[in-house]
């Protein structure tokens, strides 16, 4: 470790302000989401876990941002064979939830190795994009390429489609980062979703197969053409979700008084529909105050992808913008009934001690890249 | 360098654009549901964790005029399943097995509903279960999330099919009548009158339905009652009719039907006579004691569920059962009219009330139409004509009188247009008058009107008249010519009995004819019933101790048998009730009289000898051979 303590000076307070903004205000909706959840005799145990998960996060963090990150360039090779150790040991050994094995545990202690996978690809995939000089072929993408690409089969063999889509969107962001034109992601990107859409269509006109999603796959997508298809399962979820963010109104029923939340009609709503929560209870007002706040957050993580003293600085900073840049368009967007469901949590806000931990190290990677721009001018 | 000219500043500067896009993006749509949609998101939040069901009030009673309960209600269960788990098919499919209601008909319920604006309401899938119904589903709760059973009263008519065309019957109210009531505070499931005086006193009888609502979480488990009213009762009527004399008149309206059918009755047997009515009015105040159609139907099974077999019966075109011929069918009166005719000859002063007129049993004046008997019957006056039923006198009169002047009286009489009784779907009847004459004779039947139709309309043909104009005609001419308005109810009462409103006898009119006039007239009635001479059964069977007034009266209905009238007044003096009795195909009207006979027998207590066919068997019996030698040949009535 090279640490100058001067350097200290120079970390981004407003990052860290917005950061531990969300985090508190995700504490507040949790003690609330998750006395729909679970009783409220039983929603302090969701609070406490969720604080202690802030504060080894902050641990976690802390680390992340003193090792200079040139460091875990050189260690690029133990960090991918980490992530793929991980999740291949999420199939081997892995427990299922909602029709995904995406957990690994350690007795009553577990973790989901994907939610740390993504802040090692994009230290692993920002070193190999900073060192190559041309990048602007599709020949060039190769490499990157078969980077990423052992990582989203063992993905989708979970199968954890929204895990592997976080992936693909980090890559995608960091490639463009790196100087690959902007046009030609912007037809690669094209393609595929009208190819999905196409597909989608012959699937639910024709009945065309949709191999090789899974049926809980297929019928969230069929169920975000049409959420009253299924008003009772798959439906169920994002039309009890847009009900509770609508009847929120202005101003909100007021923490603790959603009937929505309170009375168990919202699935998951200390996780995946924690935004809803929000919007039922907090209102327009609240759900605002939570997009300004990543908007912010993600306006500082952006200026310090724009100024890093290096091309590796930049590309690290740029794929935690997009990890949870695409976190927040997937997550509330699914709440607001205008992106598919998929399992994927709000940062910072959704109870979920990997998510937030792995976050906090995101951020914390970031003020590094941040911090240690400075140094040349000492 | 300038920080723009950077490339990895300008593709920076390019990614916060984009994220700035989605971002305004799902404000966008976050604004949309809480700002813009905020009302109809919470309508339905607060119908899937509130359990809000209606709790309906009993409707109002309704009392006979001696307080004996011709309409109730029952206590009952009716099964409700609400939003969303009646889209669960196993749910409806353990319903279906328990209540024994077919899946089509719930999965019909269920598309209905969804395709309705209120599809998140509960969904009825039956009324009145069974006990075992009821255990069934308390023990099967687990496994029918969303299944309510909520008491609900039941209409009950402990009377069954008599005067069912006058109590009327409920119905679940439909789609298309709650959009329309909503105003009014309908709800779903609600029952609203559909027929009779449960439609027409709909207002009075309806309650206000009271809210159970009950706070739910996901599981369908109640937390709390988030709201109580209690529903109110409707207020109950006391109607004008005697449920006794009621069920009296219309035994011995089906008895005389069944004579007629089985027995020989002038040329009879008449097999055809399956349909009739019978209406009594008090004559001086208007009131109905009693309306009677046949045949009828059992408004109970309207609430027990009916059968492909009773709902068939019910749609017979012919007998049509929930027709109720006492307002609804206008038929012509026969010689039933000839008081009429004679009111508008003397009133206009085209003949005098001992005048004479010689009846050779053919009219000369016109295309010869002749008696209804050959032989004629030589002078007759007013009074005599009416006794004989004589056709020749009443054509003289239509054809001294004219249309005009005899339609006018008719106009006076209250013929030709509503009675203003307290039931809907009332037929006004149809006079010949001007316009009339015009628009069916001239255009639609291309028969231009003559004196031949003038004649014909004297003796009671053409002209079309309902039992209920029949009968208030005849109270008229027992009551000085005072026109009384007819009517069913007496008055309201509220659930404790204190009564809200009285209703009171109407006069609507007065028949401008002299005393004089109709003595003479009330005379002739008299005499149709006189022993010996008259032309109604009376002459034959007279009722005992008893003066009574009638006339009888033959319409002819082409190709089938003739119908039969008559009306009745009794006591001749002062008479305190009139009767109007239709039986449709009876041959004659001769035989028909036999029912006024029976009525009046009851109302006044009378005995009648055991020889007289008014006296209505407690059975119907099956020796016809017996019974055709019994009743011979009886009246010759036209």
């Amino acid at each position: 470790m090279n640490l100058d303590t001067r350097l200290l000076r120079h970390v981004d307070k407003w990052l860290l302000l917005l950061m531990f903004a969300l985090i508190t205000l995700g504490v507040v909706v949790i003690s609330s989401a998750a006395r729909g959840f679970n009783g409220i005799a039983h929603a302090a145990g969701f609070v406490d876990k969720q604080i202690i998960a802030a504060a080894v996060g902050l641990v976690l963090m802390i680390v992340a941002m003193l090792f200079d990150y040139e460091e875990f360039g050189r260690m690029r090779w133990v960090l991918y064979g980490l992530n793929l150790a991980l999740l291949g040991a999420v199939l081997v050994m892995g427990r299922a939830t909602n029709g995904a094995q995406s957990w690994i545990g350690f007795g009553t202690f577990q973790i989901q190795p994907s939610e740390f996978g993504k802040v090692m690809l994009i230290l692993t995939l920002g070193h190999q994009l900073s060192r190559m000089d041309r990048l602007t072929s599709l020949w060039d993408l190769i490499i990157p390429l078969f980077h990423v690409l052992p990582l989203l089969v063992l993905l989708l063999l979970q199968p954890d489609l929204g895990t592997a889509l976080v992936f693909i969107v980090i890559t995608v962001a960091m490639i463009y980062m790196a100087g690959f034109p902007g046009w030609k992601i912007a037809l690669m990107g094209g393609g595929p979703i009208a190819a999905v859409a196409v597909w989608l269509y012959a699937h639910l006109r024709w009945g065309v197969k949709m191999w090789p999603l899974k049926p809980h796959q297929i019928q969230r997508l069929e169920v975000f053409v049409d959420p009253t298809k299924d008003p009772l399962a798959s439906g169920y979820h994002v039309l009890q979700s847009k009900i509770s963010i609508g009847s929120g109104g202005l101003l909100g029923r007021g923490l603790y008084h959603g009937t929505q939340n309170q009375l168990g009609f919202l699935p998951e709503q200390h996780t995946d529909f924690i935004f809803s929560v929000i919007g039922e209870e907090l209102g327009f007002r609240g759900g605002v105050v939570v997009l300004l706040l990543f908007m912010a957050l993600l306006w500082r993580v952006m200026g310090i992808a724009a100024n890093a003293k290096d091309r590796y600085g930049s590309l690290i900073a740029t794929g935690v913008a997009a990890m949870i840049g695409f976190h927040v368009l997937e997550n509330v967007g699914m709440t607001l009934g205008v992106m598919p469901v998929t399992g994927i949590p709000l940062p910072f806000i959704s109870y979920g001690g990997s998510a937030l931990m792995a976050n906090m190290i995101a951020i914390g990677l970031v003020i590094n890249v941040g911090m240690r721009r400075h140094t040349l001018f000492f | 360098m300038k920080k723009s000219r950077d490339p990895a500043y300008r593709r920076a500067a390019m990614v916060t654009g984009l994220i700035l896009l989605i971002f305004t993006g799902l404000a966008a749509q976050l604004g949309n549901l809480t700002l813009r949609q905020e009302a109809q998101s919470r309508e339905v939040v607060l119908a899937q964790s509130t359990r809000s069901l209606p709790v309906f009030a009993s409707r109002g009673i309704m009392y006979d005029r001696n307080m004996e309960p011709m309409v109730t209600n029952r206590p009952a269960n009716s099964v409700f399943v609400r939003y969303p788990y009646y889209k669960q098919p196993e749910v409806l499919q353990r319903l279906s097995a328990i209540l024994q209601v077919p899946m089509p008909e719930i999965d019909k319920l269920v598309k209905d509903k969804l395709a309705s604006e209120a599809y998140y309401d509960p969904i009825r899938v039956k009324d009145d279960i069974t006990p075992p119904q009821y255990a069934a589903i308390l023990e099967r709760k687990p496994e029918l999330p969303g299944v309510e059973v909520q008491p609900q009263p039941v209409r009950v008519y402990p009377l069954k099919d008599s005067a069912a065309h006058v109590l009327g019957y409920v119905n679940q109210i439909g789609q298309d009548q709650l959009a329309q009531l909503k105003s009014k505070g309908y709800q779903p499931g609600e029952l609203v009158g559909a027929t009779g005086l449960e439609a027409f006193y709909e207002d009075v009888l309806r309650g206000k339905p009271g809210i159970r609502q009950v706070e739910i979480n996901n599981y369908g488990q109640p937390l709390g009652v988030v709201q109580s009213v209690d529903p109110q009762p409707g207020n109950s009527i006391v109607l004008t009719l005697d449920a006794k004399l009621q069920a009296a008149a219309e035994r011995a309206l089906e008895w005389d039907m069944w004579r007629i059918r089985n027995t020989i009755i002038g040329d009879g047997p008449w097999p055809n006579a399956k349909a009739g009515a019978v209406v009594i009015m008090e004559v001086k105040t208007g009131k109905i004691l009693a309306m009677a159609s046949r045949p009828s139907f059992d408004p109970n099974m309207f609430a027990q569920g009916i059968t492909q077999k009773e709902f068939d019966k019910l749609q017979d075109p012919v007998l049509t059962p929930e027709l109720n011929r006492a307002i609804q069918t206008a038929y012509q009166p026969g010689s039933t009219w000839k008081m009429m005719t004679a009111s508008s000859a003397l009133e206009n002063g085209v003949v005098g009330p001992y005048e004479q007129v010689y009846c050779t049993g053919v009219f000369d004046k016109l295309h010869h139409p002749h008696d209804w008997t050959p032989y004629g019957h030589g002078l007759v006056d007013t009074a005599h004509a009416l006794q004989t039923s004589c056709d020749i006198y009443f054509y003289e009169m239509g054809y001294r009188l004219g249309i005009d002047r005899l339609v006018a009286t008719a106009k006076e009489f209250g013929f030709g247009a509503k009675t203003g009784i307290d039931l809907g779907g009332e037929n006004p009847g149809m006079l010949p008058d001007a316009a009339n004459r015009e628009e069916i004779w001239a255009k639609q039947q291309n028969d231009p009107w003559g004196p031949g139709h003038t004649v014909s309309a004297a003796i009671g043909q053409i002209v079309n008249v309902t039992p209920l104009q029949l009968v208030r005609y005849a109270a008229t001419l027992g009551n000085g010519g005072k026109i009384m308005k007819p009517y069913l109810v007496d008055k309201v009462v509220d659930a404790s009995g204190k009564t809200v409103q009285q209703f009171a006898p109407q006069q609507m009119g007065q028949v401008n004819l002299k005393p004089e006039y109709l003595s003479v007239i009330l005379q002739g009635m008299g005499m149709v019933n006189a022993p010996n001479v008259g032309t109604s059964d009376y002459a034959i069977y007279p009722l005992p101790g008893m003066q009574t007034g009638g006339k009888t009266g033959t319409a002819q209905y082409p190709p089938n048998n003739d119908y039969g009238f008559f009306v009745s007044l009794s006591p001749l003096k002062d008479p305190q009730i009139a009767i109007a009795v239709a039986i449709e195909q009876a041959g004659h009207g001769g035989s028909v009289s036999t029912v006024a006979r029976s009525i009046e027998s009851f109302y006044y207590n009378i005995n009648l000898p055991d020889y007289d066919p008014a006296k209505v068997p407690d059975e119907f019996p099956n020796d016809l051979a017996g019974l055709r030698r019994k009743f011979h040949v009886v009246g010759n009535g036209q």
